[in-house]
């Protein structure tokens, strides 16, 4: 009797030590992570201190100096913490909630650089003044926050408070202009087609759930994707449709050009910028696993529908629209179909380091150009209406030849014309494309890439070949007085020409380990 | 010290075109862009002058890459470097680019009046571009400077052009980004299947030639298929001329005159990259694209004598000038690639000729059509003589260079199709008429026009381009020994590669104490490390 109670008692005292050991041990993280999320937590510390700012200002419309004080600066340390900061190995923290690994870090500088980037345009035009409001600020921090814990998630519940983080702020950015029915508009779609997106990236995880008990995307190797187990291939096609919804992948593409029409340009630029950035991290993420073997032809059949619709798609609707933010919506559309390019190839071989070096190149690219190109059209938007129509930009080079230059640089870039960034990440995209065997993908790309240089060309013959007529924008400065925008601008044109002409050593010279939790067999094989 | 500047000259005829573009962006613009013409000018004599520098140390016995120079690029996983050098194939086409960018400038102190520093920013970043494109030896620094090159031209002819000039540059824009985009996919894959086969990635042209000869055929024949489409569009090759005649019409009186060399761009690219690179392929589809180019040449000299449009005339007259080119280089021997080599010169002095003679007129009268003038011959008779020895240029009378050009390319044509060529003859006989028809409207007949009367005097520097010229045009008709001495060694390698189907070969050499040794690498030291 009483050996039995000894044995129960030491029996639970082993129980309860090695449930403490790997709390301490394993679970509760290590004071490292404290220093190395310190981006996350300084952004969401920061969103709390605007959002406390905000109820002592006086008149909630106008825009709130303190706070964005404090926004700059908390963005300005996050990113550059992830910058200086330097790991010797990839950690996991928090099971595989956080995985601070290479990617991870870069992720971190470009998001905060971006986030700062886009604080410190909006500050210097006059549309982007509204967007300086507390509760607004708040919102930017804990949206770039939320992208943050995307980018860093290993697994699928951090990833997927980081997402619902960003949307909902987003939604709200979105619409922040109650009265204009446009903003309204957008955000309404916006919302109900991202909350139906998120239902099915949830039923997706719910499916992979049961089929492989572990939502770690570690363990989605054990993901079969052949027909015969439904339940993981579906799970996984849904998980996916969830995930392209946010990067605006044709069919799932409708929201984009409302959205990016309806929203103020410095928001449209971050969105296209870092909402896509940091989706295409959690999609190598995730693709950079091995399924159980040989059954990835229905993914790579999935991501190569997805790339030629969204190519497609993108390349032609621009050909029809007028309104400067819609054409960038339709380009975005197309852009995100080369990205495409980069996940078939991974979802063909996960251990390709050329589709990676190719979609993290590309993605850092096309956040590059996408902040500068919206930049400029808030540039351009700043006392006058919103909203502008190709016809408006009617003789603009000969007025602000500097931000025609720069847009026509993004432009090119966006057309993927060298000296401009946009060649290298298009190389390196068809390079891994090619690496894999998507020949016929490719021909795809650069016969639609052929396609939208129309569109990106007419905005320029708008720009430098036509003379000024009577719609053209209206602006009192006649000369280019804005010389903080100037600067951002320049800033950016810079680093897309400097990429172009150096090439993508950041992408090429990464590190692509991705850190690993330390006792991951919590599932059998 | 000679060999110093050798090390280095190619890298700087790339940049400090670029470098004179920067301080002409620095400087601010008043009323007149005088200062900016004046550094402009000064920066393109400068140019050509260091561009002499390759004729005077070019080892004319050797096929090697000379003046070579190697500077890691992307990191060197990738093998994508910056290498440049010249064999006798680019350097004449160096030295042609160089001597009519001083051209271009000289005419844009009369006719370039709005934006003119823009203009000439975007000018000497098209003399980069060009220079860039003759002489870098890795094709994914081809591929830039390739599409760059369009650019600058992009905004010359929107900005400067005439009245339907977006169209024209859209077009021109399109088409040309069209065929290369497609070229890039062929030159990737090539990239691709040498890393693959050797497990080293490169993009040097030297380690592709000798991966792409040894492609299976019907692989070669697709990556062909689309390099040479790329270069045929620009080229222009027959079915895809319809950008050139546009383009020429609404293009400033500037690029004109550059014209010329710009479309040898495309067929430099030919042989350096359709031949070279797939010299199996190339064979195989050489008839086939003979009788295009003899299309282009009959077409082109067909349509040329229906229009009225003097720029019209000059964009099918070259399509039917570059139909030769092409039949020359698609022949493959040594007399017809000398030849092609040859009249790329020939066509260009001659066309910048015209082009220049024509801008002249266009200034006097605005007009293009050549029934608004005649009877120049008795108010201009300078003018006149210029003009008759620029068509007999064009014409290929003999003691014209050109003459020379299309002698061989018929020559070596009837050896390799004797059918084919003796078509293309004809276009010989067709080319005099339509140019013949245009001397006759233009300089004789009766002045009908009072403004064709009175007597307007050439311009200096319109004198000075117009006797360099001229004298060009006979100094090529009868001192053709010394520039085939230069090429022909280059020319007859190209010729092996391309009859007996193997692999170009060639080596990066720079001259040390007056002997070519090869470059190191730094790819192949860590080849050697490993």
């Amino acid at each position: 009797m009483s050996t039995s109670n000894f044995a129960l008692e030491q029996l639970q005292l082993s129980i309860k030590h090695s449930i403490q050991a790997r709390l301490m041990n394993e679970i509760l993280p290590h004071y490292h992570f404290y220093i190395l999320a310190l981006p996350i937590l300084l952004l969401l510390v920061g969103a709390l201190v605007t959002m406390i700012l905000g109820v002592f200002t006086s008149n909630p419309i106008k825009p709130s100096k303190y706070s964005w004080y404090v926004a700059v600066f908390v963005t300005f340390i996050a990113s550059v913490s992830a910058i200086v900061s330097h790991i010797a190995e990839p950690i996991a923290f928090l099971g595989s909630g956080v995985l601070i690994d290479q990617i991870s870090l870069l992720s971190f500088a470009v998001i905060g650089m971006g986030t700062l980037f886009t604080l410190l345009a909006a500050s210097a035009s006059n549309i982007g003044q509204h967007l300086l409001r507390s509760e607004l600020l708040s919102l930017l921090l804990f949206s770039s926050a939320g992208l943050m814990i995307m980018c860093a998630a290993g697994e699928f519940i951090s990833f997927f408070i980081g997402l619902e983080i960003t949307s909902v702020s987003l939604y709200v950015l979105v619409g922040y202009q109650r009265k204009d029915l446009r903003a309204i508009e957008a955000a309404v779609k916006y919302f109900l087609l991202g909350a139906t997106a998120a239902a099915v990236l949830l039923m997706g995880a719910a499916l992979i759930y049961a089929s492989i008990g572990s939502l770690r995307f570690a363990d989605f190797h054990l993901l079969n994707l052949s027909a015969k187990h439904p339940f993981s291939l579906l799970g996984l096609f849904l998980l996916i449709c969830g995930l392209v919804f946010k990067l605006a992948i044709a069919p799932f593409h409708s929201w984009a050009p409302d959205v990016y029409q309806g929203a103020n340009s410095h928001l449209t630029g971050y969105m296209a910028a870092l909402v896509k950035f940091s989706v295409a991290i959690v999609l190598m993420r995730i693709l950079s696993t091995e399924f159980v073997n040989g059954t990835n032809t229905n993914l790579v059949t999935l991501f190569w529908i997805f790339g030629v619709l969204s190519i497609a798609i993108g390349s032609l609707y621009g050909l029809i629209h007028n309104s400067i933010k819609r054409m960038l919506a339709y380009s975005s559309i197309a852009n995100a179909g080369y990205f495409c390019l980069a996940f078939a190839s991974l979802a063909t071989n996960p251990n390709s380091l050329a589709a990676k070096q190719a979609l993290v190149s590309y993605a850092i690219i096309y956040t590059v150009l996408s902040l500068g190109a919206f930049t400029v059209i808030a540039w351009f938007e700043d006392t006058n209406r919103e909203d502008l129509l190709k016809e408006e930009l009617s003789g603009i080079g000969a007025k602000k030849p500097f931000a025609a230059f720069a847009l026509s640089v993004f432009l090119f870039g966006f057309a993927g014309i060298p000296p401009v960034a946009g060649f290298f990440g298009k190389f390196f995209l068809i390079l891994s494309a090619v690496n894999e065997g998507f020949i016929g993908l490719s021909i795809i790309l650069v016969v639609f890439s052929a396609v939208s240089l129309y569109y990106y060309l007419s905005i320029m013959v708008e720009m430098w070949f036509k003379p000024q007529s009577r719609y053209s924008i209206q602006n009192s400065q006649s000369v280019e007085t804005n010389s903080a925008l100037k600067t951002l601008t320049l800033v950016a044109v810079i680093a897309a020409l400097l990429i172009g002409f150096l090439g993508p050593r950041f992408a090429v010279n990464l590190n692509y380990v991705q850190a690993v939790e330390k006792s991951s067999a919590m599932v059998k094989k | 010290m000679a060999d110093f500047i050798s090390h280095y000259i190619l890298s700087i005829l790339i940049f400090f075109p670029l470098v004179a573009a920067g301080v002409i962006f620095l400087i601010p613009s008043k009323e007149t862009s005088q200062v900016h013409r004046n550094i402009a000018m000064i920066a393109v004599v400068v140019e050509f002058i260091l561009s002499l520098h390759l004729i005077r140390y070019f080892f004319s016995g050797s096929s090697f890459f000379q003046f070579a120079q190697f500077i890691p690029w992307l990191p060197k996983v990738t093998g994508v470097n910056y290498i440049v050098g010249v064999d006798g194939l680019s350097l004449s086409l160096v030295l042609l680019s160089t001597t009519f960018c001083m051209f271009g400038v000289m005419t844009s102190y009369t006719t370039i009046k709005v934006r003119s520093k823009a203009f000439l920013i975007l000018f000497l970043m098209l003399e980069s571009t060009i220079i860039g494109v003759f002489t870098s030896l890795d094709v994914v620094l081809f591929y830039v400077f390739w599409e760059a090159s369009l650019i600058p031209v992009y905004f010359m002819i929107g900005i400067w052009g005439g009245k339907q000039r977006i169209h024209a540059t859209l077009k021109f824009f399109i088409y040309g980004v069209a065929g290369s985009l497609l070229m890039l996919v062929a030159l990737i894959y090539l990239y691709y299947v040498h890393g693959k086969g050797t497990g080293i990635y490169s993009s040097n042209i030297l380690d592709l030639y000798s991966t792409a000869a040894n492609l299976p055929f019907p692989v070669q024949s697709w990556l062909f298929l689309a390099v040479t489409l790329s270069f045929g569009i620009k080229v222009p090759i027959f079915p895809f001329y319809s950008w050139l005649p546009d383009a020429y019409e609404q293009s400033p009186a500037i690029y004109t005159i550059m014209s010329g060399v710009i479309l040898k761009l495309a067929a430099y690219g030919l042989i350096r990259f359709s031949v070279c690179l797939f010299p199996q392929a190339a064979s195989h589809y050489a008839t086939a694209i003979m009788i295009l180019a003899v299309i282009g040449i009959l077409y082109g000299a067909l349509i040329a004598w229906q229009q009225t449009n003097i720029r019209r005339i000059m964009a099918f007259s070259s399509l039917s000038h570059l139909g030769f080119i092409v039949l020359g280089i698609f022949a493959f021997n040594q007399f017809s690639l000398q030849g092609a080599l040859y009249q790329m010169l020939n066509h260009a002095i001659t066309a910048g000729a015209l082009f220049i003679l024509f801008n002249f007129l266009y200034e006097r009268r605005k007009s293009f059509d050549i029934n608004d003038f005649g009877g120049l011959a008795s108010t201009m008779p300078w003018f006149s003589l210029f003009f008759i020895i620029a068509c007999m240029g064009a014409v290929a009378l003999p003691s014209t260079g050109s003459f020379v050009g299309e002698w061989l390319i018929l020559m070596g044509a009837f050896q390799a199709a004797p059918i084919i060529a003796s078509i293309a003859t004809l276009g010989v006989i067709l080319g005099a008429v339509y140019i013949l028809w245009i001397a006759y409207k233009v300089i004789f007949g009766t002045a009908k026009y009072s403004e064709n009367v009175h007597v307007v005097k050439l311009r200096n520097y319109e004198v000075f381009q117009l006797v360099v010229l001229s004298g060009f045009i006979f100094v090529l008709g009868f001192a053709a020994t010394p520039i085939m001495e230069h090429t022909q060694t280059t020319l007859l390698r190209i010729e092996k590669t391309a009859i007996q189907k193997i692999s170009y070969e060639s080596r990066l050499v720079q001259s040390v104490h007056g002997r070519l040794v090869p470059i190191q690498l730094s790819s192949d030291a860590a080849q050697g490390d490993k």
